[in-house]
C-alpha cells in the first residue's frame, strides 16, 4: 500500500490523529483514511467511543458555586485595602516629614556652622591665636599705618611708593 | 475592528479603570462563577477556592491603572485567574491544604450512618454512581501537568476556544492543540476503566 504524509497508514497511527477527529480537526484526506480505519478495526470505534465518553464525563464535576455574600465580601475587602491606602500615605507622609525636619536640620546646621566660623567683618578666633604676635604690637602697627599714610598723602614720589608697590606685585 | 470592541465588560473595566467601584460591583456579580469554576479545579476545598476567587478580583482591581483594553476581558480576567490558581497550587503551604481523595473519603467516613442516603432506591444508586465518577474525574483531572489542565479547565470547563487558550496561556494554537490532545488521551486512558466498570454494573 502506499504510504502517505498526514494521513494514518496504520491502526497505531491512527491513534494519534483521533482526537484531531473527534474535534473536526483533520483535513478531508485523512477524516477519510481514519474512518475507513475505524470501520475495519473495532478496537479504533471503541477508543473513539471512550475519547467522546471521557470528555464528557468531565462535566460531572461540576464547579461549586460562589457564596451569595461573594460580592459583598470582595467589596468589604477591597474597603478594606483601600482604608489601609491612607494609612500607608499617612506612614509615608511621616517618612516624608522626617526626611525633611532632618534636611531642615542638617541645612540650619551647616548654616550655623558657616555663619560662626565666617562672620562677616570680624575676625575668627583661630586667626586671634594665629596673629597673636600681630595682636601684641597692634597699636603699635595702628600708629606707623597712619603715619605711613599721612607721609604717602605728602608725598608719594619723594617716599618712593611707586617702586615698592611694584616689587610687592 | 476587534474582537472587544463590542464587549460591554472592557466598558465596565474602563469605568473600574477610573475608579468607579459600582461598575467593578458589576463585573465581580458577572463574572465570579466561572472564576469560582476555574479555581475550584485547581484547590478542591470550596473555602480556599472561594478565598482565591475574591482574591482574583481584588487583583483585577489593583491591576486597573494599567489595564489597557487590547483583548477580550475575559481573557485578560482568566489569564489573572489561572496564574493566581497556578501559584497558589505551586505554593507548599497551600499545597497542604488542597483537598485530596483521601480527605474526601474521611469527610465520607465521618458521617453519621441515617445521614447516608438509601443505598436501596435507583436514584440512590444513580447518584452514587455520579458522585463516585465526579471523585474519579477530579482525581484524573489533578493528575494532569499543570499545563494540560490549565488548557483542559479553559477549553473544556470555561468554552474557550484554541486560540483564546492560546492567548490565555500565552502559546501557539498548534502549541494548546497539542497540549489538549495529550490531555484528552490522558483523560482517556485514566478514565476508560472506569467507565467501562460503571458499564458493566
Amino acid at each position: 500500500m502506499e504510504q502517505r504524509e498526514n494521513v494514518p497508514n496504520s491502526v497505531e497511527e491512527a491513534r494519534d490523529y483521533l482526537v484531531a477527529y473527534v474535534d473536526g480537526e483533520l483535513d478531508e484526506p485523512a477524516r477519510t483514511r481514519v474512518e475507513d480505519l475505524i470501520r475495519r478495526h473495532p478496537e479504533l470505534e471503541e477508543d473513539v467511543a471512550f475519547l467522546r465518553a471521557s470528555w464528557d464525563a468531565l462535566d460531572v464535576d461540576e464547579a461549586p458555586r460562589t457564596s451569595p455574600a461573594f460580592v459583598d465580601d470582595v467589596l468589604a475587602r477591597l474597603r478594606d485595602e483601600n482604608g489601609s491606602g491612607p494609612r500607608v500615605r499617612m506612614f509615608s507622609s511621616r517618612r516624608g516629614i522626617t526626611a525633611l525636619a532632618a534636611a531642615a536640620v542638617l541645612i540650619l546646621a551647616v548654616a550655623g556652622f558657616l555663619v560662626l566660623s565666617e562672620p562677616a567683618g570680624e575676625i575668627s578666633e583661630a586667626e586671634l591665636v594665629a596673629n597673636m604676635e600681630l595682636l601684641e604690637d597692634l597699636e603699635l602697627l595702628e600708629a606707623m599705618s597712619d603715619d605711613l599714610e599721612l607721609l604717602a598723602v605728602l608725598d608719594d614720589d619723594l617716599l618712593g611708593f611707586d617702586d615698592w608697590e611694584g616689587e610687592a606685585r | 475592528m476587534h474582537a472587544y470592541d463590542n464587549d460591554d465588560n472592557v466598558e465596565l473595566m474602563l469605568r473600574v479603570r477610573g475608579g468607579d467601584e459600582a461598575a467593578f460591583a458589576e463585573l465581580v456579580e458577572r463574572h465570579r462563577d466561572r472564576v469560582m469554576s476555574i479555581v475550584s479545579r485547581y484547590l478542591r476545598d470550596r473555602t480556599e477556592a472561594e478565598d482565591l476567587a475574591q482574591e482574583v478580583f481584588l487583583n483585577v482591581y489593583r491591576s486597573r491603572a494599567t489595564y489597557r483594553p487590547e483583548a477580550r476581558f475575559s481573557t485578560w480576567l482568566f489569564r489573572i485567574t489561572a496564574n493566581l490558581s497556578l501559584n497558589a497550587v505551586r505554593s507548599r503551604a497551600v499545597r497542604k491544604k488542597v483537598q485530596s481523595l483521601t480527605n474526601s473519603d474521611a469527610d465520607d467516613a465521618s458521617r453519621r450512618v441515617e445521614d447516608l442516603p438509601d443505598p436501596r432506591s435507583e436514584s440512590t444508586q444513580l447518584a452514587l454512581e455520579k458522585n463516585e465518577l465526579a471523585a474519579e474525574v477530579r482525581r484524573v483531572v489533578d493528575a494532569l501537568p499543570d499545563n494540560q489542565k490549565t488548557a483542559v479547565v479553559l477549553n473544556k470547563y470555561q468554552g474557550c476556544s484554541y486560540e483564546e487558550v492560546a492567548e490565555i496561556m500565552d502559546l501557539s494554537i498548534s502549541a494548546v492543540k497539542s497540549l489538549l490532545s495529550r490531555a484528552r488521551m490522558n483523560i482517556k486512558e485514566r478514565l476508560t476503566p472506569f467507565l467501562q466498570n460503571q458499564r458493566v454494573s
